[in-house]
């Protein structure tokens, strides 16, 4: 299925629509940067479903802003070390290779579809938000490794330096590759995916874990954004009001989230991310 | 902790802080330019080609698609410079696997002509 190219009205932004889709990222990334999911997953179907934005605009300016958000995230933890940026760089040669194939195959995939998988992923992240173990108080225990990509970092809430080995690189990278795939396909960071993966399976704790996954974020969504850019789908009346509210707003989240109880946020979220799931599969279902 | 801190972090911290302070810069003059001639926002970015000297002109679109791209850029350049770090310290198995992400996203950027 080829996708069409969608009606120009649809993508045409004066003052109030700007403040429409600004106002709308600024939610999603305050929301998202509160419970460690990224703004991507709600700002692409509250502008699809309320502001009628083709869903592969709406993905291009999804990938813009949550580049905009991880680079500007990841310059201090990069600085204070909390970043395994050799990790980092060996996991992002799979997540590269799976958002090429992700952002390639969403160019031959109409919307029904796209917004089809949209919808199942988006139960998928209600469902994790809900059932997710809660992360440990205290890092684990791994003792200092001296491999390539083992890390440490000093840890103010422990006060002390952590070190930890890292583990079972090929899992690694073969889930880091299946989330640059989904980062591709759909516009959204693939934090949900990376960071259990890193510390359930490759014994990275949580702090670098999360710092981790968000410097290869931005990569990860340059490789395919790349590609939306070359085929005029990334539109700066869509792409630019979102990514500078999306980006006020994971600034305020980051600042908020130490106060708010996240049990609260999780499942806000959660019903957040239900109803827009059931908004998008019924818009297909109608043909919308 | 008094550890000295590692100078590929301090460069790739730069890099990413530089990166978005330019976008954002971009953008805001793109907005600006729009505004003041009354303009509304484009709805396509401009070709590459024709980038640079349309926002040299102080056009808006120019100006927000190059916005744009300075912040597309800014991941790829902040791997640049890690690769600069690992090839300085000699750290040649490190070297590999940017450069090798590197060729990923320039296949990315010069394949992307699609069927829009």
């Amino acid at each position: 299925m080829i996708r069409k190219s969608p009606p120009p009205r649809m993508l045409e932004c004066g003052m109030e629509r700007f403040a429409a889709i600004a106002f709308i990222g600024a939610g999603a990334g305050l929301l998202g940067s509160m419970v460690g999911l990224g703004g991507g997953i709600i700002l692409i179907p509250a502008m699809t479903l309320a502001l009628g934005v083709p869903i592969h605009h709406a993905i291009a300016a999804g990938l813009v802003a949550v580049i905009a958000n991880s680079s500007m995230a990841s310059s201090g933890n990069v600085r204070d070390e909390v970043t395994n940026v050799r990790l980092g760089m060996a996991l992002e040669t799979a997540t590269t290779v799976g958002a090429v194939a992700g952002g390639t195959a969403a160019a031959f995939l109409d919307r029904a579809l796209l917004s089809a998988i949209f919808a199942v992923f988006l139960l998928l992240n209600a469902a994790y938000l809900l059932l997710r173990p809660a992360p440990p108080e205290a890092a684990p225990a791994g003792g200092a490794g001296r491999g390539l990509l083992d890390g440490r970092y000093h840890d103010p809430s422990l006060r002390r330096e952590v070190s930890y080995r890292v583990t079972r690189l090929p899992v690694g990278l073969a889930v880091s590759a299946l989330a640059g795939a989904v980062s591709g396909l759909l516009g959204i960071g693939g934090g949900p995916i990376k960071v259990p993966m890193m510390t359930g399976v490759m014994g990275v704790p949580i702090k670098a874990a999360a710092a981790t996954s968000n410097f290869m974020i931005g990569v990860t969504a340059c490789a395919s954004a790349a590609l939306y850019y070359r085929r005029g789908m990334v539109s700066p009346a869509v792409a630019v009001p979102a990514a500078l509210g999306a980006t006020v707003g994971a600034w305020a989240g980051s600042k908020l989230a130490a106060r708010a109880k996240g049990a609260h946020l999780e499942r806000l979220l959660a019903a957040i991310l239900s109803v827009l799931a059931v908004k998008m599969a019924l818009s297909v279902w109608r043909g919308a | 902790m008094t550890r000295p801190r590692d100078p590929a972090s301090v460069a790739v911290a730069a890099a990413l802080k530089g990166g978005v302070t330019l976008a954002l810069g971009l953008l805001a003059a793109g907005l600006a330019a729009a505004a003041l001639r009354g303009q509304p926002l484009p709805t396509e970015a401009v070709e590459l080609g024709r980038v640079l000297p349309l926002a040299l002109a102080g056009d808006a679109a120019g100006l927000l698609s190059l916005g744009l791209l300075a912040l597309l850029a800014t991941p790829a350049v902040r791997v640049t410079v890690l690769a600069y770090q690992f090839a300085r310290a000699r750290e040649w198995r490190m070297l590999a696997v940017t450069a090798l992400v590197l060729a990923v996203l320039a296949f990315s950027l010069l394949s992307g002509r699609g069927e829009a």
